[in-house]
């Protein structure tokens, strides 16, 4: 997946505990877990604007774009 | 669980208690109106004998009530999953689609089994087709497209789970 999920890392550098981060927008904790280690098929804007408010960061410090290598997935393509 | 959830919980508990009722109420009515009917007694319950022979009309009538309270034991089935919070689950779009067909097959056994009986006994030929009939008929292929919509709405439904 080219999108990856750096919610972790912001949430180590603000010090923050993902129980309180779940508690503050609204979902539980298992699916914030699903979404720091990117196995979800999207995020709201609703829940990007709450994570963004409580971490005081912006949606380009938890997301990130970093394009699949072009042979990934495939055999030598000799 | 948001309230409308709530709601919907509530209802398909009433109307699963309202099914197993109807179908004790039924099966009651049902065999009240075979045996008496049948043994010649005066009874309140009759069953359309469709110009058959009392044990044949019996057995279409059994038949009958038959497919019809194994519908309503697999509508209550559905609506326990309901209750669960597994309305688009696959279990309960099989419910629903077995209560349609056994709705369907009912209402044509209850159709066509006194022709075909007829025809075998007297070689005759007469269908008797009544708008109640052809009403419950449109009601299962109803049931049958609304599975079709629960197929639809399951995957809807995993989508929607799987964004945060």
């Amino acid at each position: 997946m080219a999108i990856i999920v750096r919610l972790d890392v912001m949430l180590a550098l603000r010090k923050v505990r993902s129980k309180a981060l779940a508690q503050h927008i609204g979902i539980t904790e298992s699916n914030l877990s699903l979404l720091k280690a990117g196995r979800v098929r999207g995020v709201r804007f609703e829940t990007l604007n709450a994570i963004c408010d409580y971490l005081q960061c912006q949606p380009g410090d938890i997301l990130a774009y970093e394009p699949d290598p072009p042979n990934a997935g495939s055999g030598d393509p000799d | 669980m948001t309230d409308k959830a709530i709601g919907i919980v509530r209802f398909a508990r009433r109307l699963r208690f309202a099914v197993w009722s109807l179908a004790l109420l039924l099966t009651l009515a049902a065999a009240a109106a075979i045996l008496l009917n049948f043994s010649g007694k005066p009874a309140g319950a009759f069953v359309d004998s469709h110009g058959l022979p009392r044990a044949w009309a019996a057995r279409v009538a059994a038949t009958s009530v038959g497919l019809v309270l194994a519908g309503l034991f697999e509508l209550g089935r559905m609506l326990r999953l309901v209750e669960a919070d597994a309305a688009f689950s696959p279990p309960a779009t099989r419910h629903l689609k077995r209560f349609a067909a056994l709705l369907m097959a009912a209402v044509l056994v209850d159709v066509l089994a006194p022709t075909i009986i007829q025809l075998t006994l007297y070689s005759a030929l007469a269908l008797s087709l009544a708008s109640s009939d052809m009403l419950l008929l449109l009601v299962s292929i109803v049931f049958f497209l609304i599975s079709r919509l629960l197929d639809a709405a399951a995957v809807y439904q995993e989508d929607s789970r799987s964004i945060v």
